[in-house]
């Protein structure tokens, strides 16, 4: 009898252990996104917008479903707080996907603003990042969602289904910090920009970060330049012959940074191996069954692709002196007590660089 | 002395089952941090030690095995006395317990905080933990029999939902963060593969479980496959941590196991926190652990102070370990003493068996089969 009692104590006990904890899905306040800017000293450091789902905007299926806040707060904790005061539900960060930085604050420590995120056992690292160019993260927060539910929705639609999307730097939150980590704070992230007053929110383009803070963009054309060291998808070149232009969409790519050091003088050579198809012709047609006249074609388009590679090191080490494409991480995997001898940000900028491209054709689609 | 773990003819358990009282004795909240302390010894090259820890663990294994088999009918206390004599054998004894006092504390206080941190932050602690702590101490009293069938089964709970969690990850894996391999020469390796066998502390079961097994040689097999199997389930860990979260990271979490499932994601999919699949592992293999303690730490009580009280004992040892976690004063406390009780696990799971077993042969002290 007593055993009985006891089975049934405990099995009565077990699903009341977490009563102190009780919330109903529906009283919670889920935060989607926050959008951090800098905020005026007087009134906290930093000026932050929160997305957050509106249950009841989402049974009404209005759009968005989501109430767009801001608060200044002297931290994200003390927003977050500040935040509470005006949601009747209690905030939660259990379903957050998105971080936008303005530019302003991106030029300010990265680091502060990572200690919350790894440190808040709600968050889950996985959530995408972003900086703003030319404009405050609250401005593309308050953007119109045009084919999902929420800003946040849109923006984790376009980094998870077009991963490897050649016209940006796909990174998540824990991706690119262990980047920074790795590099003394460089690095190299999406960017994104509003556009018609900011109704329209674009994910494209780069942000290049040097000694953890903002230090300059990257175009759509830079950026995939970038990309053709670092990215790992599709990527569509132009490549004009004789009277005709043709595009080349890229669908492999092996790409090799390969270090030589001889008497204390780095150099480098990158090999790129890519395979595509071409997927579009303007102007008078080559003959594209002769095998003469799309060995000519591939050559051409190595050129292009070459050339576009030598652009994005060319930034890399004369515009901004940052090692973003990961030079220097192939150094350090091919003689790493050697690289511990370099001060790499000093040397980076001077070491040469060659470049070596070769495209094959597999395909011309369904016409000749 | 011995009556207490005199098996009845019912109580006998096949030596097949050693596999999973391995597995289930060893696996615990461990798991979710050891690849930070791995990383710190070794950088990208923790599964290296990994893999040699491994071999030191199944060496390991083989000698417990080796040594449970000498003795089929007694435990390393009872036989102990034959090989260290009367006051050698006691401290012996004090000390074990003494170990397993404090892991058991530990656990307890591990577990408090994941589930303050991670499930019910606002529950008192003691509510979660004394449910654990009862319930522990009414299956132990039962003996060592219904503590391996617990064991047998609970251990698909353990392996069915990780399993998929796994095969998932590994399509995450980023794996140029293994490179360059050995940046940093052996040392570092190795020390990092002495801390992993340091942390397999619950595998000094197969010298209590031994009189309870039908036939003790029958054992080594499973023993390896119990032990291997918790080596596979480290090591899984360890390079998926690794492969996702890259070894800078790493060393800044406290819980890089937990970060790392938090990290993968099914594009598409409406499944977003894959983490809470780990649940009912957790809760299990936190579950198993701090029973096994508890059994260890009560019959070592019973037996070395010939107690007549056992279920009283089983329930003060259970209860006061969780009363115990209040001297912990905080959470960095217990990290510092996981940090270095590699140290004591060594001493008493190879270290001590070891020179027992060297004694034992040198002395020719056997058992009767």
């Amino acid at each position: 009898m007593k055993k009985m009692v006891l089975a049934l104590f405990l099995l009565l006990a077990i699903p009341f252990t977490g009563c102190w904890d009780i919330r109903d899905v529906s009283n919670r306040a889920y935060i989607t996104a926050i959008g951090i800017d800098k905020g005026q000293e007087t009134i906290g450091n930093y000026r932050i917008t929160f997305e957050i789902i509106n249950p009841a905007k989402l049974r009404s299926g209005s759009n968005p479903a989501t109430t767009i806040e801001t608060v200044d707060g002297a931290s994200i904790g003390q927003a977050i707080e500040k935040l509470q005061t005006r949601i009747p539900q209690t905030v939660s960060l259990d379903h957050f996907r998105v971080l936008l930085l303005g530019e302003e604050q991106g030029k300010e420590d990265f680091r502060d603003i990572i200690s919350y995120f790894e440190k808040n056992p709600q968050v889950a690292l996985r959530f995408k990042l972003g900086f703003v160019q030319h404009g405050r993260a609250e401005d593309i927060l308050n953007c119109k969602p045009r084919c999902e539910k929420s800003i946040s929705d849109e923006y984790v639609a376009m980094t998870q289904l077009e991963k490897d999307f050649s016209l940006a730097r796909d990174r998540s939150f824990n991706q690119f910090v262990a980047d920074l980590r790795g590099s003394e704070g460089d690095g190299f992230i999406t960017r994104v920009t509003g556009i018609e007053e900011n109704k329209m929110m674009l994910y494209h383009g780069g942000a290049v970060l040097k000694n953890w803070r903002l230090t300059g963009w990257l175009s759509e054309e830079e950026t995939q330049a970038a990309n053709w060291l670092l990215g790992k998808g599709s990527t569509t070149v132009i490549c004009k012959k004789g009277d005709s232009t043709y595009t080349y969409g890229a669908e492999k790519k092996t790409v090799h940074i390969i270090p030589q050091v001889a008497e204390d003088k780095i150099s480098f050579t990158v090999k790129a191996k890519i395979s595509g198809n071409v997927i579009e012709q303007k102007g008078h047609p080559m003959d594209l069954s002769n095998p003469k006249n799309v060995a000519e074609l591939e050559r051409a388009i190595s050129q292009v692709i070459g050339e576009q590679v030598k652009q994005a090191l060319d930034k890399s080490q004369n515009i901004f002196a940052v090692d973003y494409l990961g030079l220097g991480k192939a150094l350090h995997k091919e003689d790493p007590n050697f690289f511990k001898t370099l001060d790499w940000r000093k040397i980076f900028p001077f070491v040469s660089i060659k470049v070596s491209v070769e495209t094959t054709i597999n395909t011309f689609g369904l016409t000749e | 002395m011995m009556n207490k773990f005199t098996p009845g003819r019912w109580d006998k358990v096949d030596p097949r089952a050693a596999a999973a009282v391995i597995f289930m004795s060893i696996v615990e909240f461990e798991i979710f941090m050891q690849p930070k302390k791995l990383v710190v010894f070794a950088q990208q090259d923790a599964w290296l030690s990994i893999l040699i820890g491994s071999l030191i663990a199944s060496a390991g294994t083989w000698l417990l095995v080796s040594l449970a088999a000498r003795f089929p009918q007694e435990n390393l206390f009872a036989y102990n006395r034959k090989v260290w004599g009367r006051p050698g054998s006691f401290l012996i004894a004090l000390g074990y317990i003494l170990f397993w006092i404090v892991y058991l504390v530990v656990l307890f206080k591990d577990t408090d905080t994941a589930n303050k941190m991670l499930f019910l932050p606002k529950t008192p602690s003691l509510v979660p933990m004394l449910i654990f702590a009862v319930s522990a101490a009414w299956l132990v009293s039962y003996g060592i029999s219904a503590l391996v069938r617990f064991f047998q089964l609970m251990l698909p709970l353990m392996i069915l939902p990780v399993l998929p969690i796994y095969i998932m990850a590994f399509r995450w894996v980023d794996w140029s963060n293994f490179l360059p391999v050995l940046s940093n020469g052996w040392l570092p390796v190795l020390k990092g593969a002495i801390y992993y066998a340091g942390i397999l502390q619950g595998l000094e079961i197969i010298l209590f479980l031994s009189p309870f097994l039908r036939n003790v040689k029958k054992a080594l097999v499973p023993s390896l496959i119990g032990i291997n199997l918790v080596n596979f389930t480290v090591l899984m860990h360890g390079v998926i941590a690794i492969g996702l979260m890259g070894p800078d990271n790493i060393k800044v979490s406290i819980w890089p196991g937990v970060d790392t499932i938090q990290l993968l994601e099914l594009p598409g999919f409406p499944v977003e926190r894959f983490e809470l699949l780990f649940t009912v592992p957790w809760i299990t293999a936190v579950f198993t652990s701090i029973c096994l303690m508890a059994y260890l730490v009560s019959y070592g009580i019973i037996q070395l102070f010939h107690f007549p009280w056992r279920k009283g004992t089983i329930f003060f040892v259970s209860i006061s370990a969780v009363l115990g976690t209040y001297l912990i004063p905080n959470y960095i406390w217990t990290l510092k003493i996981r940090e270095i009780f590699y140290l004591p696990t060594l001493l008493f799971v190879y270290f001590l068996p070891l020179l027992t077993f060297i004694g034992a042969a040198w002395r020719g002290k056997r058992g009767n089969s």
